[in-house]
């Protein structure tokens, strides 16, 4: 960022702030000027031209209203951050140089060099420091002091009437040249002193938060970075697990059943026995390695690139064929209630598979042969709702709030093949179609089990439905 | 040349060309093989075959390189290929896809390991 893309920067926020701040002042400033017009009169007894000075004070209110208008406008108008930053300049402007002239009038009815608040020049220059920027305060000093310095001028050759404040100040000096010279230079460089200081405060202060903005920005892109490249070591590790992992494996697999297939010759009853049990220890372990690959490449991201129109029926079918060896081989009865009609959602054919294949098995691992799986499907007003209830064991209350977890396991000790992955891969695919999962064991009064449920919206948060 | 189907086989790996070797060997096939893609490309140069059993990564020149370079050869464009690989099959598509802005022309994808039965069979398939 280059200097003056930063003090832009910090005008932005600054400004507008600033200003809406100097607006409440000026409604301030109106009832102290009329406050102390009453004051004056009333407690001091000193004869101040009053109608003028509630004129001037009615001219500042006016102003100040349509300052608070012009603000409100800037507020709503939506333009670029460029065009903002050069409209509030010229908004600060018009409210410094109303105010210098305001009180260059009010400095003027009562008593001129005679009235100490001229000091309130300084006010405004060091205000206008913190609106405006370094070059911009160079003409409003030179303002200021020309304001003062006319003023006096003109009372002291008489272009402009002096009006004394009988009480205020008991000679006229507006007229003593000594004492005129000095408030003037005294004026002129208390004014630029201030005015400098002011200005090196503002600067310093305004270069510090550009400074700590930039750290900031620096650390998020450092962060940011740090990801990325994260994300693609894990990437680059897992694709090269997966392939030094799987090739051995799938080697092996190969070897056996090509022995066992009989391409090397007979094999007596025994070997083939033995051989057997080696492919499916090996083909467990095969498994193992796919799932645990796909769980770990299972992010938003990627399934958001295998999103399309997909019939949930057809997945279903396609599950609860993966599955029936299964359940047959466990005695366990599957049934499904799946309308025929269910509109397509935008999905993952593969992932959902995957999601209702886990949670089928999940019911298949934990309910007792003779016991009873069900799948049912059913479309709801924004959702497409999943279930899967089962007759089994249950879960007991203290361990449901983690059933999604990953590597969780109801009972640590008990031989369940599965890496205790099935639920949260689950709960990833259903997460990542936008949807909610949840279970409740048990879900009815006559039986044990549990019943897994799922809601899979028809639209996706994005707005996409094809 | 004779009527044997010519089989060009792929692999970086010599035991998984062992074994896919000893069971097509049962078959009436006149077998080949290749360690990697250039390889590949200079036995398809010499003599076409009828079908291409290819591995995805290997060195020198990989899998999807050398479909690439069959597809956009008028010579070969039309030769058989089956993919057989560790590489899932989506990712695969989709790192053609990336990679060659085209579509993976293939007639077959297997994952290994696949059995010597269903080998035979998609091969089988693959010749008519």
């Amino acid at each position: 960022m280059d200097a003056s893309m930063r003090e832009g920067l910090a005008e932005e926020i600054e400004l507008p702030r600033r200003l809406r701040q100097y607006i409440v002042l000026r409604w301030i400033a109106v009832a102290a000027i009329i406050g102390s017009v009453v004051l004056a009169q009333q407690v001091f007894d000193v004869q101040v031209p009053a109608a003028p000075l509630f004129q001037v004070a009615f001219a500042i209110a006016l102003l100040n209203s349509i300052f608070f208008l012009w603000a409100n406008w800037e507020q709503r108008a939506e333009v670029s951050a460029k065009t903002r930053v050069r409209r509030g300049r010229i908004f600060a402007h018009a409210q410094i140089i109303a105010d210098l002239v305001a009180l260059t009038v009010l400095i003027h009815l009562t008593g001129g060099i005679e009235n100490p608040f001229f000091l309130f020049y300084l006010i405004h220059v060091g205000l206008g420091n913190l609106l405006l920027p370094a070059r911009d305060m160079v003409w409003v000093t030179a303002l200021a002091s020309g304001l003062f310095a006319g003023l006096v001028a003109g009372e002291y050759w008489g272009w402009l009437p002096h009006i004394h404040l009988g009480r205020f100040f008991r000679e006229e000096m507006y007229r003593e040249s000594a004492y005129v010279a000095a408030v003037l230079v005294a004026f002129t460089t208390t004014l630029g002193v201030v005015s400098g200081v002011a200005l090196n405060i503002a600067s310093e202060l305004r270069r510090r938060r550009q400074d700590q903005m930039q750290a900031h920005a620096r650390e998020l892109e450092q962060a940011r970075d740090q990801l990325a490249e994260l994300d693609r070591m894990r990437t680059f590790f897992l694709g090269l697990a997966s392939h030094d992992l799987k090739t051995p494996l799938a080697v092996a697999v190969n070897f056996v059943q090509t022995i066992l297939d009989g391409y090397a010759g007979e094999i007596a009853p025994k070997q083939r026995h033995w051989l057997e049990r080696t492919l499916a220890r090996l083909e467990e372990l095969l498994q193992l390695i796919n799932d645990f690959l796909d769980v770990s490449l299972l992010d938003a991201q990627r399934i958001a690139q295998e999103m399309v129109q997909t019939d949930l029926a057809v997945v279903a079918q396609q599950a609860l064929e993966d599955m029936d060896v299964r359940a047959k081989e466990k005695g366990v009865n599957i049934e499904s209630i799946v309308p025929p009609a269910l509109p397509t959602l935008r999905g993952s054919p593969k992932r959902l598979r995957r999601l209702l294949v886990n949670l089928l098995d999940n019911g298949i691992k934990f309910t007792p042969p003779g016991g009873q799986v069900t799948l049912i499907m059913a479309e709801e007003c924004e959702h497409i709702r999943i279930e899967v209830t089962d007759t089994g064991v249950g879960i007991p209350a203290s361990r449901l709030p983690h059933i999604f977890e990953d590597y969780f396991r109801v009972r640590e000790r008990e031989f369940i093949p599965g890496a205790g992955l099935g639920l949260s891969t689950a709960r990833r695919i259903v997460e990542a179609h936008g949807g909610k999962i949840w279970v409740e064991s048990p879900y009815c009064a006559d039986h044990s089990g549990s019943k897994f449920s799922c809601t899979l919206p028809k639209v996706m948060a994005d707005g996409k439905s094809d | 040349m004779g009527d044997k189907p010519y089989i060009l086989i792929v692999d970086d790996d010599p035991d998984i060309l062992d074994g896919i070797t000893a069971v097509l060997e049962t078959q009436p096939y006149h077998l080949a093989t290749a360690r990697d893609g250039k390889k590949c490309m200079e036995m398809i140069a010499q003599r076409v075959p009828d079908l291409l059993i290819l591995d995805l990564l290997m060195p020198r020149l990989d899998g999807w390189g050398v479909i690439r370079e069959m597809r956009s050869d008028p010579q070969f464009a039309d030769v058989p290929i089956m993919v057989l690989t560790t590489v899932v099959e989506d990712a695969s598509r989709r790192r053609y896809e990336l990679e060659t802005g085209l579509a993976m022309d293939v007639q077959d994808y297997a994952q290994k390991p696949v059995a010597p039965a269903e080998l035979l069979r998609r091969v089988k398939a693959l010749l008519k």
